[in-house]
């Protein structure tokens, strides 16, 4: 099961998964990313502290934006990720390309402090 | 009058109503040879007397025998054109009578020979046959009409009735007058059982108005010809010229008082069931609408227009003067069926009329709470509709829709009405039913179908027979899980000493995973055979990968070259599970982590930066352990997965027993994760590749 919600503070579009992404909801996140960024949203951030499992579906979500973040110039922020699925990234390569921050507030300035 | 009798439609001559024919015409002329003989004295007074009458009755036996050839057994739509046949025939025998009579009131007085009593004899003998005809033809007709509904005591009474009638032959014999005791007591008791008969007119309620207008005006008619008979005959007992007199052939007589009964009660039958025809009519109709709606779902029709025809139906069932159906569709959306054959007017205007409020607002916001399955709404505040009917749909226990139909009177829909608008409302629902779980049958088994070719391109894929050095023992234990996944190995070997390995992980499940790997296997054997190092092998492999992979998809591998010269194993980490090493001399296991990234993350030149090279030396009895994250990520009942930690500490367990080779180290490790995983299937491929070295 999986439930995102998405909430705008200020300029900032945070996205909040929970439960697990495998195959069937990983679609439901590629909407979601998509949506934020066809709106043009420059500063995404993923809270990913209920997130319990994430599958290579999942992971394939979060790599197929790398390129499209880079072409539209916006930041994309991942936190809060559990130690298990901190070291699917990790062994993936995946944490190379993006931007893994430990809490919300580190995230939040991480956005702020490159504008 | 043969001419008539004869089926439309068999031209071929039947051989035997040819014998039924010829019967009858050589009884006809012994009948007449006996009335010759009155003349001479050959003939007895006792035989002068019973003689014409069994020779009558004889001929209307053939004849009796003869119809039942000729009229075949009937059902519902033949009736009318049986009764204008019979109607007809009777006319007819009439005609022939009254044409005979108008020769003798015409040359009479001219013509000597017909004041000759064996002439006068003759043509009424003539007459009487005449006669004899239309009622044995009624007989039978009749006989066919109460017997399109064959009940058991219905058969046996009949049998009873037409033995009787036989049986009056034989009393023939015996002299019995008109108007005796005998007489009239077997008289009265066959006629008795004839009235009784005659009783079963159930035939006439499956007519519909317009046929019950003919049949009554053909019976009619029937009944004038009869009752002319029996006054011909009444007439006729009075001639003192005749030689012998009909009536007392009892068989003509029983023969005409039934049908004389039978066609009376027809007329009267058939008046007072004209009022209640409609009724009748109606009930058909609904069951034609059933009929219709089950054969729909045969033709596979698709849900507009089952909704269709359930509108139709309920408003011709309910004499509705207005509906229509909301339907809401289980993909989502809804829609307002209306039927074709009326305006379409705004449902919201006509909704806003109802005065219960619960059921108004429940079907402008398409959800009524409750599980009633009928509402009847009256009064409705409309200038031309004052009553409601709402009947929910219900689709696989969920709400579909609702059909609503108004009337122009209070409380207009009575208990049948609602009941077979519910009926066919709940015969709609069943077939839309079965129609999504027929969809959704095909759709599984068109998936199931993609999957058994996608796993036996996936078997093709994978090597059959696996090369290695000859310092070290390697085995592959590899399972797919129902929904197929995407792990990949194989070996090639470069030279005498070095041998290439892979073991990968096409994200992804399913048909996609297949072509996927297809691909990969493609890049492996054009790439190895090249000699490049790991690190360029990785480097190429993610450029041809990534021209071809799907946007999300990407392939995670360790590549290796085993050296048995060096004793070195050479590898890189493409986001795969880190390698394990099981190091002999320290007894431990090592994790070999790396740098590294997967094949299409980063689909550029960048990617080369990401990646790092590794070796392991590795000595005697040591062992790797090559693996895919199905292994590690196996839960268990509760849900746990089981992790690196414990693949780690079992590999070292098991690579540690002494002289364990790799096939023991490696189905020791599949078992256990299988014992791990309990009775559920596998969520996931798993692969493990074990080298032990020697």
């Amino acid at each position: 099961m999986i439930n995102i919600t998405k909430e705008s503070e200020e300029n900032v579009h945070i996205i909040k998964v929970e439960g697990d992404v495998d195959a069937a909801s990983s679609i439901y996140l590629d909407k979601a990313i998509g949506d934020a960024l066809t709106r043009g949203q420059k500063k995404i951030l993923i809270d990913c502290t209920e997130l319990e499992y994430i599958s290579s579906a999942g992971l394939g979500v979060f790599m197929s934006y790398i390129q499209d973040f880079e072409n539209s110039d916006s930041q994309f922020v991942l936190f809060g990720l559990s130690e298990r699925v901190a070291g699917v990234f990790e062994i993936l390569g995946l944490d190379q390309l993006l931007t893994i921050v430990k809490t919300r507030e580190e995230a939040l300035m991480r956005v702020s402090d490159e504008v | 009058m043969n001419n008539f009798l004869k089926p439309v439609t068999s031209s071929l001559p039947d051989i035997r109503s040819l014998g039924s024919h010829l019967n009858w015409i050589v009884l006809l002329l012994i009948n007449f040879v006996i009335i010759i003989s009155f003349r001479n004295d050959i003939i007895t007074p006792e035989v002068r007397v019973w003689a014409p009458h069994l020779s009558i009755s004889l001929v209307l036996i053939a004849l009796v025998f003869y119809s039942r050839l000729q009229i075949k057994a009937v059902d519902r739509p033949s009736f009318l054109p049986l009764l204008i046949r019979l109607c007809s025939l009777t006319g007819l025998g009439i005609l022939a009578i009254l044409f005979l009579e108008s020769l003798v009131y015409l040359f009479s007085s001219h013509i000597r020979l017909f004041s000759n009593p064996l002439v006068a004899t003759a043509i009424y003998t003539l007459e009487i046959l005449a006669g004899g005809v239309v009622l044995s033809t009624l007989l039978v007709g009749f006989k066919r009409l109460m017997l399109f509904e064959k009940t058991r005591l219905l058969v046996v009474s009949w049998r009873l009735f037409e033995y009787g009638l036989v049986t009056t032959t034989i009393l023939s014999l015996f002299n019995i007058q008109f108007n005796t005791f005998f007489y009239n007591l077997i008289f009265i008791a066959l006629t008795g059982l004839g009235v009784l008969l005659s009783v079963n007119l159930k035939w006439v309620g499956y007519l519909d108005f317009r046929q019950k207008l003919q049949a009554l005006g053909l019976m009619l008619v029937q009944l004038l010809c009869l009752l002319f008979f029996t006054w011909f005959l009444y007439f006729y007992s009075s001639d003192t010229q005749l030689l012998y007199y009909a009536e007392d052939n009892m068989l003509l007589l029983v023969l005409l008082s039934f049908s004389l009964f039978c066609t009376g009660l027809s007329v009267l039958v058939i008046f007072f069931n004209l009022p209640t025809s409609s009724v009748f009519e109606k009930k058909l109709e609904d069951l034609n609408g059933i009929k219709q709606l089950q054969q729909s779902l045969r033709k596979k029709q698709s849900e507009e227009d089952l909704y269709q025809l359930l509108l139709e139906n309920a408003l011709k069932a309910t004499d509705a003067q207005y509906g229509w159906i909301w339907v809401k569709h289980h993909q989502g959306g809804e829609k307002i069926v209306q039927s074709v054959e009326l305006p379409r007017l705004s449902v919201n205007a006509l909704l806003s009329n109802f005065t219960n409020t619960r059921v108004k607002d429940g079907l402008m916001a398409g959800r009524i709470p409750g599980r009633r399955r009928a509402f009847h709404l009256s009064p409705v505040q409309h200038p031309l509709y004052k009553s409601a009917l709402v009947i929910p749909l219900r689709a696989q226990d969920s709400l579909s829709g609702y059909l609503t139909l108004l009337k122009n009177v209070p409380s207009g829909f009575n208990k049948d009405a609602i009941g077979i608008a519910r009926l066919y409302a709940e015969q709609t629902c069943l077939s839309i039913e079965n129609l999504q779980l027929l969809d959704e049958a095909i759709r599984l088994e068109r998936y199931q179908e993609e999957l058994s070719i996608a796993r036996r391109v996936k078997e093709s894929l994978l090597p059959r027979e696996i090369c290695c050095n000859t310092d070290c023992g390697l085995f592959v234990c590899s399972e797919s899980a129902d929904d197929v996944g995407g792990d990949y190995y194989d070996a090639y070997r470069l030279d005498s000493s070095r041998v290439a390995l892979v073991v990968a992980d096409v994200s992804g499940h399913g048909t996609s995973a297949a072509f996927t790997m297809s691909q990969l296997k493609g890049v492996f054997h054009s790439l190895v055979p090249q000699g490049l190092g790991c690190r360029d092998f990785l480097v190429q492999a993610n450029s041809a990968l990534s021209r071809g992979l799907g946007r999300t998809t990407f392939v995670t591998l360790v590549y290796g070259v085993l050296d048995c010269t060096s004793k070195t194993f050479t590898f890189v980490r493409a986001g795969h599970c880190p390698v394990l090493h099981y190091n002999r001399e320290k007894n431990r296991v090592e994790a070999y982590h790396g740098k590294g990234m997967g094949l299409g993350l980063l689909r550029n030149s960048a990617y080369q930066e990401h990646i790092e090279e590794q070796t392991i030396c590795y000595g005697e009895g040591d062992a790797l352990l090559l693996y895919t994250d199905g292994i590690i990520e196996c839960r268990n009942g509760a849900g746990e997965e089981y992790g690196q930690e414990r693949l780690t500490a079992s590999f070292e367990k098991y690579a540690g027993q002494k002289g364990s080779s790799a096939e023991v180290v490696c189905t020791l490790l599949m078992e256990e994760l299988h014992a791990y995983a309990g009775t559920k299937e596998l969520q996931d491929d798993f692969t493990t590749l074990v080298l032990k070295f020697s």
